[in-house]
């Protein structure tokens, strides 16, 4: 048996939408760590070193996910969540 | 029961993972070729400068600053700022620099003697270390960003690749000569599986070596103001703000007394560098930064610790601040630098660097071997790709060789000699584009790769003819550092051939 081998015809819009999250979602986690209660030098250094890898994992993320929908479906919690303890780390 | 990855999901890793290496590739192996051989920064260095003595004996540090301080004094009285790199055991030479409303200067003093020793202008390794982040006749901005860019590329090239890979270890034991494309895949699976955590590290430790310019909204959040960021980076960096002279003339407590001090606090560790802020004045600063390479007392650091002192009275007023976070970060930044490595995990820096250049060319010519076979590609684009694959694949390393020729044959008078050096290896490079989009690609390939092989063998020749210092010479004197230049040329120039001869058979 062979596997079916799928054609994806918009890997620019996954592109474009993966770069997009992962600026969006990097911003916001370097921004969220500053919520947590430790020192704004410890927090500031940590959120910079979590930030790439939170880039990396959220273009991976978008191009795992079987389509664009689902992708945004994951992302979209993680992004509250994140865009929510931004907020509270900018305060 | 976990689903086993689909064959779409590494079906879109793959595709992933031959865009993101492909679209920066060819700057990427460039990076990682300057990067590797930055690994030998000061030895590059003291091979461009043959005219410094070989100096065997190391001297104690506390000589070679009062030394240092003293010919400060005489000649640079007048500087806003003094740094001191003092005696390693890579470099046994004091080099001087110093800054101020005349203008700047520097100077390499021997430790032994006392005597300035007179060398030629050139960048030396150093070029290659500044262009491997900040490349060159670019504004330094736009091109840290392109290179963060490309390192993020790559880190994502990375991870696609190893989700991608069905049989990673089975592959790496597995090489098929001569069977076109499934050898050209074998040999990348071999570049990239046998250092893939080295490559994983020096990626991402490259990201973080810029993070303060790649990810700076928590920084600038945290820290509104330009002089709290300042503190943040004091801190960390042995850095001395630029404050303003009294005008008030204040004589400084010896510079040797303050590093006696600064050893004992750090039980024994030596100090490597030392800097002075207004020499003399009543706001003088001096600064004493430990060496980066001797992991047994420190760890490994990307930044050293320092002690600040004021010079007139010696009291030490702050020095590097120690928390989790930061010293995290150091860490990941010691582990890019690899200041702290002895020879043989040097090598073995180099050697992984040599395997990631191998990784991104075997990755580029896969992309075109793989494409040539696909009916209906695009031939413009494969065109293109053919071209800057040999362009920058064997066109690259000949201008890195025409770098080092230059630095024999230039005059040592000659009118900004450093800049020529690098305006030379942009031109052998600019000379190689040209060949490469001319020349039908089988005998390009040949031609460069012959040239590079050429290149190499002949520069221990022009080496011996320019200079005292050829490979019989250092062999009898002891020089182990020209001894091993040459010889790492020869092996390199065999390499060489070796790749011309195979593009030939095939």
């Amino acid at each position: 048996m062979t596997a079916k081998v799928r054609f994806y015809p918009a890997p620019l819009l996954r592109t474009l939408v993966a770069i997009a999250c992962a600026f969006l979602l990097t911003r916001w986690s370097s921004l969220a760590v500053l919520a947590l209660p430790w020192q704004p030098e410890q927090s500031v250094v940590a959120g910079m070193l979590l930030g790439f890898s939170v880039f990396a994992a959220t273009v991976i993320w978008v191009f795992v996910a079987g389509s664009l929908r689902i992708a945004c479906l994951g992302i979209l919690p993680a992004g509250a969540f994140l865009m929510y303890f931004s907020q509270q780390g900018a305060l | 029961m976990i689903a086993p990855l689909g064959a779409g999901v590494r079906q879109r890793m793959a595709q992933l993972h031959r865009w993101t290496g492909l679209l920066l590739g060819w700057l990427l192996f460039v990076i990682f070729l300057t990067g590797t051989l930055s690994f030998f920064r000061q030895e590059i260095t003291l091979w461009m400068q043959p005219e410094r003595p070989l100096v065997s004996e190391m001297v104690p540090s506390a000589l070679a600053l009062e030394q240092a301080s003293g010919y400060l004094q005489r000649h640079a009285s007048e500087a806003s700022h003094w740094t001191v790199t003092l005696p390693n055991t890579r470099d046994r030479l004091v080099h001087l620099n110093w800054r101020g409303p005349h203008g700047q200067g520097q100077a390499y003093l021997n430790p032994l003697g006392g005597e300035v020793i007179p060398v030629r202008d050139t960048r030396g390794g150093d070029f290659f270390y500044r262009f491997h982040f900040q490349l060159h006749y670019l504004p330094v901005l736009f091109a840290r960003y392109l290179v963060g860019i490309a390192a993020m590329l790559m880190l994502l090239a990375l991870i696609s690749g190893v989700i991608t890979h069905k049989k990673i270890f089975k592959d790496f034991f597995t090489f098929r000569s001569g069977k076109g494309q499934r050898s050209w895949l074998d040999a990348h699976n071999g570049f990239s599986v046998l250092a893939l955590p080295f490559h994983l590290m020096i990626t991402y430790t490259g990201l973080v070596t810029l993070m303060m310019l790649y990810i700076p909204w928590g920084l600038n959040q945290a820290f509104p103001e330009p002089e709290q960021r300042q503190r943040l980076i004091s801190d960390v960096f042995a850095f001395l703000p630029a404050k303003p002279p009294s005008g008030e003339q204040t004589p400084m407590v010896a510079l040797p007394t303050l590093l006696a001090q600064a050893e004992a606090h750090w039980e024994g560790a030596k100090v490597g560098r030392v800097q002075v802020s207004n020499p003399g004045d009543r706001h003088a600063r001096v600064v004493m930064e430990a060496r980066s390479d001797q992991p047994d007392l420190l760890g490994i650091r990307g930044h050293p610790p320092f002690l600040v002192f004021d010079a007139g009275s010696g009291e030490p007023l702050r020095e590097k601040v120690s928390a989790p976070a930061y010293d995290t970060y150091g860490l990941l930044l010691g582990l890019h630098l690899g200041r702290f490595a002895d020879w043989p995990t040097r090598w073995l820096y180099a050697l992984l660097g040599v395997a990631g250049c191998g990784m991104l060319a075997s990755g580029l010519i896969l992309w075109s071997v793989k494409r040539r076979q696909k009916p209906g590609h695009s031939v413009v684009g494969l065109w293109l790709v053919d071209r800057l694959n040999l362009a920058t694949l064997a066109g690259f390393p000949v201008a890195v060789v025409a770098f080092f020729w230059l630095n024999r044959l230039l005059p040592a008078a000659w009118p900004e000699r450093s800049q020529w050096e690098i305006h030379g290896l942009f031109l052998a490079w600019l000379a190689m584009l040209i060949h490469a989009l001319i020349r039908p690609l089988p005998a390009g390939w040949r031609e460069q790769l012959g040239l590079a092989g050429a290149l190499l063998l002949g520069l221990p020749v022009l080496n011996m003819v320019t200079t005292e210092r050829g490979f019989a010479t250092s062999l009898v004197a002891g020089d182990w550092l020209f001894v091993g230049f040459d010889l790492a040329l020869i092996i390199l120039a065999a390499l060489m051939f070796r790749f011309a001869r195979q593009k030939r058979a095939s």
